[in-house]
């Protein structure tokens, strides 16, 4: 049985705990010390002192990499938006009805299964009436994960995450393939099935980082009762893909439904 | 809070939020939207901190939001899939491994043993201090500490658990 007690073998070694010495170790310049007996042991220790170090020497990296001045602009401009009551509130008395109006209208207008897209792109493609949906997630240098909106360009290094939202409990599995042919399993990050997850809406965990190819890609949700192995998906959609002569196919014809995400990918 | 706080806050403790937020979470990419939820509660409560140093302040926070996602992805993914760490990202230092874990536990045990467990095993608190911390007996914390345990081990051989069963 793994007991943690490795995560404090610092403290267990008669050094101060982790807390005290990020206290210190992150403390404003000039600020009178709080803790005398922490700082007098570390200036008696070199090991406490290296790993002080080591953390002022991260905390410099981590700022070069995500500067203060635009991370403090991003939450302020979130502290200005609504809050999630007031969000809410909004909607179930300003957004609700015109909303539920519309989905009636689009009810009505349109047949159950059809194709949203008429090739513009992105699309997303729901396939039957089952509402399975994807959500593409882009984090850019390092700032929070943000919806990605038509029209957008992704980079290498930009980093992916995905919201699913399944009617119900089953299994999931995440595949792109390129404008070349190539597929590449998205989720799981390592296994090679399809796997469980309950109904509602989620961010699955793990991420995607892109690489360097550029050109069209499409990633692919596939919702199922049952697993799907990563071999039928990959095939599924090379013979997709062939048979339409590139991304612009019909849905795989695997068990279960699956939603469309295409998006273009350009150098840096 | 001033916003020229704010941006000082973030130079002294960003790193150190998104450093536990990573330990916790083990995705960077999950720890930098967590950053940016933990510092917009910072900005919304700061009011709330009375000559408390921020650091111990932040990390609540961070450690709060955390387990909640973490709760989160315990009730939407299979406990095969959690087990193992969900990505190949850099991750702040310790045993990749037994953080994803650590970050199981706590996601499957009540509020109080969780708190706990963080102070004990994340900041290295003694059984005292952490009892000192939160105010009750070393009696109490041993006995949640014990709990924290035998969740991770039931966790280990016995599958999922649900939230706040610890």
């Amino acid at each position: 049985m793994n007991d943690f007690e490795s995560l404090r073998a610092s403290r267990e070694a008669g050094h101060p705990s982790a807390q005290a010495l990020e206290v210190l170790a992150f403390a404003p310049p000039g600020g009178g010390s709080q803790a005398p007996d922490v700082e007098a042991h570390v200036r008696g220790c070199e090991s406490c002192q290296a790993r002080v170090s080591l953390l002022r020497e991260e905390r410099a990296r981590f700022l070069q990499a995500r500067p203060a001045r635009a991370f403090s602009a991003r939450v302020l401009e979130s502290a200005r938006r609504p809050s999630v009551w007031e969000r809410y509130r909004l909607w179930l008395f300003g957004t609700l009805p015109v909303a539920v109006a519309a989905a009636v209208a689009v009810v009505l207008l349109v047949s159950p299964g059809m194709r949203s897209g008429n090739g513009d792109r992105p699309q997303v493609t729901f396939k039957g009436a089952t509402p399975v949906r994807l959500e593409v997630l882009v984090s850019r240098e390092g700032q929070p994960a943000a919806p990605f909106r038509p029209g957008d360009v992704l980079r290498a290094g930009d980093v992916l995450r995905f919201r699913s939202f399944v009617p119900e409990a089953g299994h999931v599995f995440i595949a792109n393939i390129d404008d070349a042919g190539q597929v590449t399993t998205y989720f799981p990050a390592s296994g090679a099935r399809s796997v469980p997850v309950e109904a509602g809406e989620q961010v699955l965990p793990g991420s995607v980082t892109l690489d360097d190819w550029t050109g069209d890609e499409r990633i692919t949700l596939f919702f199922s009762p049952e697993p799907l192995e990563a071999r039928e998906v990959e095939a599924a959609l090379r013979r997709a893909f062939e048979r339409a002569g590139g991304l612009d196919f019909e849905a795989p014809e695997l068990p279960g439904h699956s939603v469309s995400h295409v998006h273009r990918k350009e150098s840096r | 809070m001033e916003a020229a706080t704010l941006e000082q806050w973030y130079a002294l403790y960003g790193y150190a939020v998104h450093r536990r937020c990573v330990r916790l979470l083990q995705s960077e990419a999950e720890a930098d939207d967590a950053l940016h939820e933990v510092f917009l509660r910072a900005w919304r409560y700061a009011h709330t901190l009375e000559g408390e140093e921020p650091l111990p302040w932040l990390y609540r926070i961070a450690d709060r939001h955390c387990v909640d996602l973490l709760r989160q992805r315990a009730r939407h993914v299979s406990t095969e899939e959690v087990r193992a760490p969900a990505v190949d990202e850099p991750v702040a230092p310790g045993s990749s491994e037994q953080l994803h874990l650590f970050g199981q536990v706590l996601a499957a045990c009540k509020d109080p043993v969780r708190d706990a467990a963080v102070l004990y095993y994340l900041d290295e608190l003694t059984q005292d201090e952490v009892a000192e911390s939160l105010g009750c007996s070393r009696k109490t914390v041993k006995e949640r500490l014990a709990r924290f345990k035998a969740v991770g081990l039931q966790l280990l051989t016995g599958g999922r658990r649900k939230r706040g069963t610890g």
